[in-house]
């Protein structure tokens, strides 16, 4: 990306008159733009008032055909007789909402009444499609399946269509499949479609559940269902609505249904939380908490760390003491000076960002900072990002374009236009001094367990001893230690039933070691070429594994594409996590495309051989914000059978990250990450070795300073 | 979560956190100004809760920039607001050619004010306003030390679904004694006050 970069000592009346002049193009295209912008959020297309039962935008048990605000993330408790159901819901993009939901059901059964369970802790997922917004006279129309990949116990399909009837009131009718066609149903309208599609033949349910069963989907009868809600103010709901489920696993064994009209009042406490009441199926109450955020809409965009240094005019002093000034004047924004290097007016200063989660702040903050302190005729300023030691991109700036556009109201886009934004050439010069370098920290831990069968909420809270000693740019011995403090992981008794290789599935038993090391290597990060990057990693790798790993990823600046191969021989480690080996080991490794698809979309493909020795692939979507947040789900698919697999079926999961500066403001790198997974099996289970390099390098590619270019004046 | 945001007093032996811009002024007496080492602004954010004492950082392409003892730093072009950091939700930048214009007396009878912030993803947010400037009425400001006779003018500015009112105290060499001046939705109103030249 090499746009329009201003030469040092270039022609200067004639440079003045192009900026001058593209400054006013500038403005007045602004300004034809802008003067339409209004200043309240765009009235958009309309949105769900609450969400239903199970979590997703509707009426009290009935879907709707409206969205959430595009990227809400909420949470749904939603309890009536003996059942409550606790749901995670994601507007994955404008029209597609997805829901995971960990129900507690009590005293059902399944088989009619011979046998009633006491207690099923069930997983579902549900995902509605919008078809259609609402038109002048046409209404929204939606498409959804409840219980996609679970034990089938609420699989239903429906499809359903919304009208608002002016601003306070809306209508819902709906037609539904599978449970949503319990009550008052008539043949299959897509009888037409063959003969089998008159029945719904798999019984309701499937004890390891787990697959899409396609024959099943929008088979069998149908039946109808719909509602009204009313919404007087912003804060009350008011719904009325006709069920069609018949809810044929409860009645009569866990409540008794005498109607199936529904009411339902929800109130609107604050902008996260909304509580609902409902009276249900003539003789239950259920009531409803739901909180929703939006992880576009931090409080402080802006963040709260403190102002950027101020463009300087140049300092004085020998070479020393210019390398001392520019340490400890990027040392105030936690900016580590890797190298300095003078040729001819360029410096050439190599840096490491610990503090700003964009890297294009940190660039901004030590390319102004080093004006202050970099003699005044070094007049090109070239910024390197360093990551383990490895440099990954380049950003050269004059000086002379800070100075002038430090207060320019469409700085970000000069400076982007006149600074070259690229990829480092490898290799580096550390100044002395820089290496070997020891570090050490003391942190606290939360380790969860989320959504055990035998119990929904496990973790551990404990502190982590981490060190490491950097001993050659990008050779690093590194380890970590854990101990719990409290927690229950240690109380799991569940003995794994895993016919496969037990590579994950005796989690249970590592988790009662005392002082875990959880992490003792030596690693080689390198880059072989201009575009290459390399890793190698030995000794204790994770938890569970010690052994060698090697990667190489090929990600060229400027690319949105990027390719990896990695390899490794591992070993499996003894539960106690010293330094003792069990008799299994493995040969494994992936070939991995990862692709930036624009918008925040981002796709990850991974084939190869598993832990257990199983081949297969693992596909994986995030959505990404530019604030941080990534919410995604990955599944992977391999050799191993599903009955050898066990309860699940495959391995999937959804994977929340969460920036911890989101929400106070405070510059931060770290995150803290979420894996939902609902089964922890053996199958597709991957090595878990730190320092991949597409995590790596990817926050100081080229692309993501682009993508956050606009912090490069915070 | 309430965050106390740096609400720190300059002068010596006025430190203080969570006092209002007018506590801070009561505790100002003309003897701590003219100990001063240089000029001193008073800013006020009321909606965020923020005031503070700024001192004078840097002159630049006609911009001032002050900064606050927790370095949160406001800029200035002739006293029109051009930019903040540090506040949460910082104007990144502003084309106030308009309203300087129009403070001098000169100008179009609309104008356009341009303002640049961060949407919550690192983009770039941009908000155009129409500004029209109410002719000059004197008023006297009433300072620590002494008051000052100036011209007020009222600015008001508009965008759809939004009207906000901008005032600037100029006195008779132009330096702005006070000024009320909107900074963005996030954070709202900022009152200034130059305590001493």
């Amino acid at each position: 990306m090499r746009r329009g970069q201003t030469p040092a000592g270039g022609n200067e009346p004639c440079d003045m008159r192009d900026r001058t002049g593209y400054r006013n193009r500038m403005r007045h295209l602004l300004l034809a733009l802008c003067l339409t912008c209004p200043a309240l959020p765009v009235q958009a297309d309309p949105v769900a008032w609450q969400a239903n039962t199970y979590g997703m935008p509707g009426l009290i048990d009935m879907p709707q055909a409206l969205p959430f605000e595009d990227a809400t993330l909420s949470f749904t408790s939603s309890h009536f007789a003996d059942q409550t159901r606790h749901s995670l819901t994601f507007q994955i993009a404008p029209r597609l909402t997805g829901s995971f939901r960990y129900s507690l059901l009590y005293g059902i059964s399944f088989d009619g009444g011979h046998y009633i369970y006491d207690y099923v802790f069930d997983r579902s997922f549900s995902l509605q499609y919008q078809i259609a917004r609402e038109g002048r006279v046409m209404p929204a129309i939606a498409v959804g399946m409840n219980d996609l990949l679970g034990t089938g116990l609420y699989a239903s399909e429906y499809l359903v269509a919304t009208r608002s009837v002016g601003d306070h009131v809306r209508a819902t009718v709906g037609l539904g499949w599978g449970r949503l066609a319990g009550v008052g149903s008539f043949d299959n309208p897509l009888g037409f479609l063959g003969d089998d599609w008159a029945t719904r033949n798999r019984s309701a349910y499937r004890i390891n559940g787990g697959q899409p069963l396609l024959d099943t989907w929008f088979h069998g009868p149908a039946a109808l269902f719909g509602g009204v809600e009313w919404r007087p103010d912003d804060d009350w709901t008011l719904t009325l609505e006709y069920s069609s489920d018949a809810y044929p696993l409860e009645d009569p064994y866990d409540f008794t249904r005498r109607s199936q009209l529904n009411f339902g009042a929800s109130y609107r406490l604050n902008d996260h939380w909304t509580l609902a009441g409902h009276y249900l199926y003539g003789s239950e109450i259920g009531v409803q908490l739901t909180w929703g955020m939006n992880p576009r809409h931090p409080r402080r965009p802006s963040g709260i760390e403190t102002a950027p240094p101020a463009v300087g005019s140049g300092g004085s002093g020998d070479t020393g003491t210019v390398i001392a000034r520019s340490r400890t004047a990027l040392a105030r924004d936690g900016i580590t000076l890797h190298g300095l290097t003078v040729s001819g007016s360029t410096a050439r200063v190599e840096i490491e960002n610990t503090r700003f989660r964009a890297s294009a702040e940190a660039v901004g903050r030590a390319a102004r900072a080093l004006t202050a302190t970099l003699p005044a005729d070094m007049q090109t300023i070239a910024v390197t990002l360093v990551e383990r030691g490895i440099p990954v991109s380049t950003v050269t700036v004059n000086r002379a374009d800070l100075a002038e556009l430090e207060y320019a109201f469409d700085n970000a886009w000069s400076i982007q236009a006149r600074a070259d934004i690229a990829g480092a050439m490898p290799g580096t010069t550390p100044l002395p001094g820089r290496y070997p370098h020891f570090s050490y920290a003391i942190t606290p831990y939360l380790a969860p367990a989320l959504f055990d069968p035998d119990n929904p909420v496990r973790a551990d809270f404990g502190v982590e001893l981490s060190a490491d000693w950097e001993i050659a740019p990008g050779l690093i011995i590194s380890g970590a230690m854990r101990h719990a403090l409290l927690g229950n992981l240690d109380e799991s008794t569940r003995v794994s039933d895993s016919v496969l290789p037990h590579v994950r599935s005796d989690a249970w038993l590592y988790d009662k070691a005392d002082w875990p090391v959880t992490r003792l290597t030596g690693a080689w990060y390198f880059r072989p070429s201009r575009n290459t990057y390399g890793r190698v990693t030995f000794g204790l790798l994770e938890r569970m594994f010690a052994g060698a790993s090697a990667e190489l990823l090929y990600y060229p600046a400027g690319s949105r594409l990027a390719l990896g191969a990695e390899i490794a021989h591992v070993v499996q480690r003894d539960h106690d996590q010293g330094f003792g080996f069990l008799d299994y080991e493995v040969t494994t490794g992936h070939v991995s495309a990862y692709w930036d698809m624009g918008r925040g979309y981002h796709a990850q493909l991974d084939l190869g051989r598993y832990l257990a020795g199983d081949w297969g692939g693992t596909f994986a979507l995030d959505r990404e914000f530019g604030n941080g947040w990534k919410v995604g789900a990955y599944f992977t698919l391999t050799d191993v059978s599903t009955a050898d697999f066990g309860e699940g079926a495959f391995d999937k999961g959804i994977r929340i990250s969460i920036p911890l500066g989101w929400s106070s403001g405070q510059p931060r790198r770290d995150s803290t990450d979420v894996l939902i997974q609902p089964i922890l099996r053996d199958g597709g289970a991957r090595l878990a070795v730190d320092g991949r390099l597409y995590d790596l390098v990817r926050p100081a590619h080229t692309s993501a300073l682009t993508d956050g270019w606009a912090r490069f004046w915070r | 979560m309430i965050r106390a945001l740096a609400l720190l007093v300059l002068l010596a032996g006025c430190a203080a956190q969570g006092q209002s811009a007018a506590q801070i002024r009561a505790g100002l007496t003309p003897a701590q100004l003219a100990r001063a080492p240089g000029p001193v602004l008073l800013a006020d954010i009321p909606d965020a809760g923020l005031a503070a004492t700024l001192q004078i950082a840097g002159t630049a392409n006609g911009v001032e920039t002050w900064r606050s003892a927790g370095n949160q730093t406001l800029s200035f072009r002739s006293g029109v607001l051009v930019a903040t950091r540090g506040l949460g939700d910082d104007l990144m930048g502003a084309d106030v050619t308009g309203t300087l214009a129009a403070l001098r007396g000169a100008g179009q009878a609309d104008y356009p004010r341009l303002l640049s912030y961060l949407d919550g993803e690192d983009r770039t947010l941009l908000r155009a306003m129409t500004c029209t400037m109410a002719p000059p009425v004197s008023a006297t400001v009433p300072g620590i030390a002494r008051s000052f006779p100036t011209v007020l003018r009222a600015e008001t500015c508009h965008t759809t679904g939004l009207t906000v009112r901008n005032r600037y105290w100029q006195d008779q060499d132009g330096t702005m004694r006070r000024a009320e001046q909107w900074i963005g939705p996030g954070i709202g109103m900022l009152v200034t006050e130059r305590l001493t030249d």
